[in-house]
């Protein structure tokens, strides 16, 4: 019952796939040309400078995080060398076990929300991709807006509350589930498909979720991967709604927690009237722990992710 | 007319009390509420605990104890409070203590109270977003902090809140002997319409401190206090050193020149810058004196003493340049005074002291302006349940036991041998205490700050120093237990266009002549309509 | 026209696939929508919708009335949104030409991981940074001046305010706009390279004609969203150093609603604002894609 054209491009994309070089060997495709020098050469000062311009600070970042006081108190802020390193900055923030905790929270919410945004986004911008449906265009101006008007916190806090989503997980998901901006750069790459492709499975008999599936998806790899790591970022990185829709502190996401060492400005345990007998480690060491702890999970799942934004090469093989 | 204090009252110790009270004679029940705010209403009765005799006395009135050790044997626990559990809603400085099932330092909190106590909290930054949609939503927790002042502050109270006044004005708040020592001028900040709202969050009344490196002006042979304007800007001069990236001051102090110049008020935010005499009141910054504290500022800035970078960085990092010697001053709250001695470990020599503000000419008298009375005051939901109102003033009053009592300790360290140890008679939390103790019961309700900074005698008598100092000069906020509905709600619009066109004149965008216009635009739109309300309420 | 009976039992599928995404955006947007209306309210959060008194257009005074520190907030506004248009929408375009041109894979991959790397930093820290390289008392000065050299100065300049945070948002995002460019030309069809390069066209001839014309119709719909937003620019980002130069050259229209709204608890205010803002970006998204229609793109949606 598989349909002509789905079956035909499948192997096709495989084919594409398999042409494209993988390694970092460099074959260099045909229609890529004779590169030339200058080309290579202003090339590379560009992201070799963009690169440094970004390593350096991330370099202090790191530094920093594992920095003695001393080193700390002497710099008056960043550092750039340690020759005495310690943890202690991610013991403090890590004793308790409360961040542990929170990272698996986030973790949780990350996942679910963004499988869940993912089919919302994906179906919804499969049926905004076809002008001349029944009630494309309300529908689609209808998003089109969401992205213009911003609901004020009181009047979501009473929706929320009034759906019985307080204090529950749902209600970091459900408000989010789907982004307008999401929707129309999705529905974008959809309609760049060619019509034809879609057209003859039709003809075959495909019903429209055989389509979406079958061709659509496959297709789309790249975009989808790209939507999908915005949804992830963004759940990972949400704290406001959690501050306003959690009651409870031990069902704190990660941001949220981490939050609390950073925008409270006092080093952890000031108010402790005991803190002066114990070393604390400085301010902005547990602030650039902080930071290393919550950028990094998502630092070591990005280059699984960005090996799919190459992909969907195929439609030009199909159309050729 | 002087260009001085003439047209305050400074009230130092043992002058004949005038108009305003001295606000730190906060706590010593003599003829109270002489500005005629709390009319009707009679503020509870003050009437100290003490545990254990300090070690530096409370004295002069509104001074804080100071404790080298703490006092061994403690008094016995009270009776628990039986009853249902209690939620509140408060806000935090630290970060989040691990959840009741992992937090043994709460779990025996609940078993000595004998009430269970279920708390929601966000960061501080968060706290005004997280109380209004809690309000809006309409079904509030048992209790709640209410940090700051709300618009139309009398009316959001009487329908949200239960009116505690017959369980708490005069002399029925005896019948909870820990809230009964709360400072009176903390209690009027709870006043709203004559009616008692809460119980409040006190604060040391020293207020905010122009911290100074004691140890670096000594190396360069610099007094601790200069006495005259041009004594203090020859010792920023001393301290600067731009070559070799040293400057005096990480900010402007602006606090310190306007009080030189014989004003208080806290700058920007315009918190405590009415002045009243004789039932008049003035906003100080339509005086002359402020007029020249603008022009003072300008040379100050111009001189080159505060650091190029001044502006706009957050005050961690002015505090990390203290720290670094980069500069030799920082300002800060009060409160933070023993959490630069946590951070200074490695530096070799640290001192850290509270310097006065000088007088222009090096004669007459100081003066100060005063911390906040509170950080914020604890409200009961709305009920008509007046067991259910008493149990919970039973759980604040518990909140509230005294410095060296055996709650005390329960409240601040937790279980001996679990979440802390003794340094001889010192409590030291363990690594696992460290955290389960930031569980905010202590913005719910707590007691009278005092000084305590074990192994540190040092700090504790550089502390008391500057109290016994400091707190003498402070000149009262005569606005202290009025409302003005303005202030509360269109002022704060303007008065961020105020603090706008300051910080332009402080940068030099600006010339001084810039403040007259703004100061009177403030006081035509705003400014004039506060002064009438004070003055009506004042005159009740 | 085909009925309407028709047209469901064709396109009934599609409804149903639109239903989930339909639903979440009607209950979690359009219906808290409706608290709009306090930007015609005294509103306050104990007295609700239902019971906070209107007041009208009051909210909107300083914007009818043309109060000189709004109009200097609008001002600020509308050239930022221009700057930033002009000088930083394009980066991301040419950093995605420039990898995707890149031949080495792995060192495509390297370089693409590290330039995101600062979208996740939060602004206070981005800005602690900044000030710590390059304030007056920063890293670079403090050598330049142990050297000998003359001393430079960003921060605190008001006529550098506006150029100083275009620097900062292109540092921080422009690696990470750029994923978006790099799907598009994922689909660049290689067929069609192959033959410009049988025809002998030169690198920049291929880019012209066949690469920007695949991924243009992803530009045309970003720069019309981006439009849409005209009136919020880094409202963190400029809060966190606006007290270096002062309003003056600091205030933008999401710092003005903060400073005169928010931090009052003056709801309505805030949510009148917003409203507007609202309006503005409905007028110029609906403007710009009548313009894109006009030049022969799609645009947001067609015709």
């Amino acid at each position: 019952m598989t349909s002509r054209p789905a079956a035909a491009a499948a192997p096709v994309a495989r084919r594409a796939a398999r042409t494209r070089p993988r390694s970092g060997r460099g074959e260099r495709p045909v229609w890529m040309g004779e590169p030339s020098k200058l080309g290579v050469g202003a090339r590379g000062l560009v992201l070799g400078l963009g690169c440094l311009a970004v390593l350096v600070p991330f370099w202090a970042v790191l530094v920093t995080s594992i920095a003695s006081p001393e080193e700390v108190n002497k710099a008056g802020g960043f550092v750039l060398w340690s020759n005495e390193p310690t943890l202690d900055a991610y013991r403090a923030v890590l004793s308790g076990g409360i961040v542990t905790r929170a990272l698996l929270v986030s973790a949780g919410i990350t996942v679910v929300g963004t499988a869940l945004s993912l089919v919302a986004t994906i179906a919804l911008a499969y049926a905004l991709s076809r002008p001349g449906s029944l009630l494309h265009k309300p529908v689609l101006l209808m998003t089109l807006f969401t992205l213009l008007f911003n609901p004020g916190i009181i009047p979501m806090y009473l929706t929320v509350k009034q759906l019985g989503l307080l204090d529950s997980y749902w209600a970091l998901i459900l408000p989010v589930l789907v982004n307008a901006f999401n929707v129309i750069v999705m529905r974008a790459f959809f309609q760049e498909i060619p019509r034809e492709l879609r057209e003859s499975a039709h003809i075959d008999g495909a019903g429209e979720l055989r389509i979406l599936l079958r061709i659509v998806l496959p297709l789309s790899k790249a975009v989808v991967s790209v939507i999908g790591l915005f949804y992830a970022v963004a759940y990972w990185n949400a704290f406001f709604s959690a501050m306003l829709y959690l009651q409870s502190p031990e069902k704190w996401p990660l941001q949220l927690v981490l939050r609390t060492y950073v925008v409270n400005n006092t080093p952890i345990g000031a108010d402790q009237l005991s803190s002066s007998l114990e070393n604390l480690p400085p301010q902005i060491s547990v602030q650039m722990a902080i930071l290393v702890i919550s950028v990094l999970p998502i630092l070591l799942i990005y280059p699984f992710i960005q090996k799919h934004f190459a992909k969907g090469l195929m439609v030009g093989a199909v159309k050729g | 007319m002087a260009p001085t204090f003439s047209r305050r009252h400074v009230l130092a110790l043992g002058a004949a009390a005038g108009l305003a009270p001295l606000l730190g004679a906060c706590g010593d029940g003599g003829p109270s509420a002489p500005n005629g705010s709390s009319g009707p209403v009679k503020p509870p009765t003050y009437k100290p605990v003490t545990v254990a005799e300090p070690d530096l006395a409370a004295k002069p009135a509104g001074v804080s104890p100071g404790y080298f050790t703490y006092p061994s044997g403690a008094g016995a626990a009270a009776q628990p409070v039986q009853g249902a559990p209690v939620t509140a809603l408060t806000y935090t400085y630290d970060p989040i203590a691990p959840a009741l099932d992992a937090n043994p330092y709460w779990q025996n909190l609940n078993r000595q109270i004998g009430t269970e106590l279920k708390i929601t909290y966000v960061a501080s930054a968060d706290y005004k977003s997280k109380v209004a949609t809690t309000i809006a939503g309409g079904d509030l927790p048992d209790i709640v902090a209410i940090q700051g002042v709300f618009q139309q502050m009398p009316a959001m109270l009487k329908a949200t809140f239960t009116d505690l006044t017959e369980y708490l004005s005069g002399d029925a708040v005896l019948a909870y002997p820990n809230l009964a020592a709360l400072p009176t001028d903390a209690w009027r900040a709870t006043i709203y319409d004559q009616r008692i709202w809460g119980v409040p969050v006190p604060r040391a009344r020293i207020g905010t401190v122009l911290y100074t490196r004691a140890d670096l002006l000594a190396k360069a042979g610099l007094s601790l206090q200069p006495e005259s304007w041009d004594e203090f800007k020859e010792m920023a001069r001393a301290l600067t050193d731009e070559r070799a990236g040293r400057w005096a001051f990480g900010q402007i102090p602006f606090t310190t020149i306007l009080e030189m110049n014989g004003i208080t008020g806290n700058w920007p935010g315009g918190a405590g810058v009415w002045q009243a005499e004789g039932g008049v009141f003035t906003h100080s910054g339509t005086t002359p004196q402020f007029m020249q504290a603008l022009a003072d500022t300008v040379e100050l800035v111009k001189s080159g003493v505060i650091h190029p970078d001044h502006a706009g960085v957050p005050n961690t990092k002015r505090n990390a340049w203290m720290l670094a010697g980069t500069t030799a001053f920082t300002i800060g709250g009060y409160a933070g005074w023993g959490k630069f001695y946590g951070q200074a470990k490695d530096v070799p020599g640290f001192r850290l002291t509270g310097m006065l503000s000088p007088t222009r000419d090096g004669k007459g008298q100081r003066v100060r302006t005063p911390g906040p009375t509170l950080s914020s005051f604890t409200a009961i939901a709305k009920t008509g349940d007046a067991d259910r109102i008493k149990q919970i003033l039973k759980v604040l009053d518990w909140l509230c036991s005294p410095f060296g009592s055996s709650e005390y300790l329960a409240l601040r360290y937790g279980v001996e041998g679990e979440t802390f140890t003794r340094d001889g008679s010192d409590p030291v939390l363990t690594e696992a205490g460290r955290s389960q103790v930031f569980l905010p019961v202590r913005y719910i309700a707590e007691a009278s700050p005092v000084i305590y900074e074990p192994g540190n005698r040092q700090a504790v008598k550089d502390q008391h120093d500057h109290q016994v100092a400091g707190v003498p000069l402070a000149v009262a906020d005569p606005t202290l237990g009025l409302y003005s509905e303005t202030a509360a709600s269109k002022a704060a619009s303007e008065q961020q266009e105020l603090d706008a066109v300051l910080l332009e004149i402080q940068l030099g965008n600006k010339p001084v002549s810039a403040w007259q216009p703004a100061i009177k635009k403030f006081m035509d739109r705003v400014g004039n309509k506060i002064k009438a309300e004070y003055e009506e309420q004042a005159g009740d | 026209m085909r009925s309407l009976r028709d047209r469901w039992r064709r396109d009934r599928v599609l409804l149903l696939l639109a239903l989930p995404g339909v639903t979440a955006l009607l209950l979690f947007h359009y219906l808290p929508l409706g608290g709009h209306i306090i930007a015609f309210q005294d509103f306050q959060p104990f007295l609700g919708v239902w019971h906070s008194p209107y007041v009208g257009f009051d909210n909107f005074e300083p914007v009818f009335t043309g109060d000189p520190v709004f109009l200097n907030a609008l001002v600020n506004t509308v050239i930022i949104t221009l700057i930033q248009v002009i000088f930083v929408f394009p980066l991301p375009i040419c950093l995605a030409l420039i990898l995707n041109a890149t031949i080495s894979e792995r060192l495509k991959r390297l370089a693409q991981s590290i330039l995101y790397m600062p979208h996740f930093l939060s602004w206070v820290i981005v800005v602690a940074l900044f000030q710590q390289m390059f304030g007056n008392g920063g890293m670079l000065n403090a050598w330049l001046r142990s050297a000998d050299l003359a001393t430079f100065q960003i921060i605190g300049v008001p006529e550098l305010f506006k150029l100083m945070i275009t620097s900062q948002v292109i540092w921080k995002d422009t690696g990470w706009s750029t994923i978006i460019f790099l799907a598009a030309l994922s689909r660049v069809d290689p067929a069609q390279m192959e033959a410009a390069v049988v025809d002998g066209a030169s690198a920049a001839r291929r880019l012209w004609h066949v690469t920007l014309p695949a991924i243009r119709p992803v530009i045309v719909l970003l720069l019309i969203l981006r439009l849409g937003d005209s009136l919020s620019v880094g409202f963190e980002q400029i809060i966190l150093q606006q007290a270096q130069v002062g309003a003056g050259a600091g205030e933008v229209l999401d710092t003005y609603v903060y400073n005169h709204g928010i931090v009052g608890g003056d709801w309505g205010t805030a949510a009148a604002v917003g409203l507007i803002k609202g309006i503005v970006g409905v007028a110029l998204v609906l403007g710009a894609n009548r313009l894109a229609h006009a030049l022969g793109e799609q645009g947001v949606y067609a015709k």
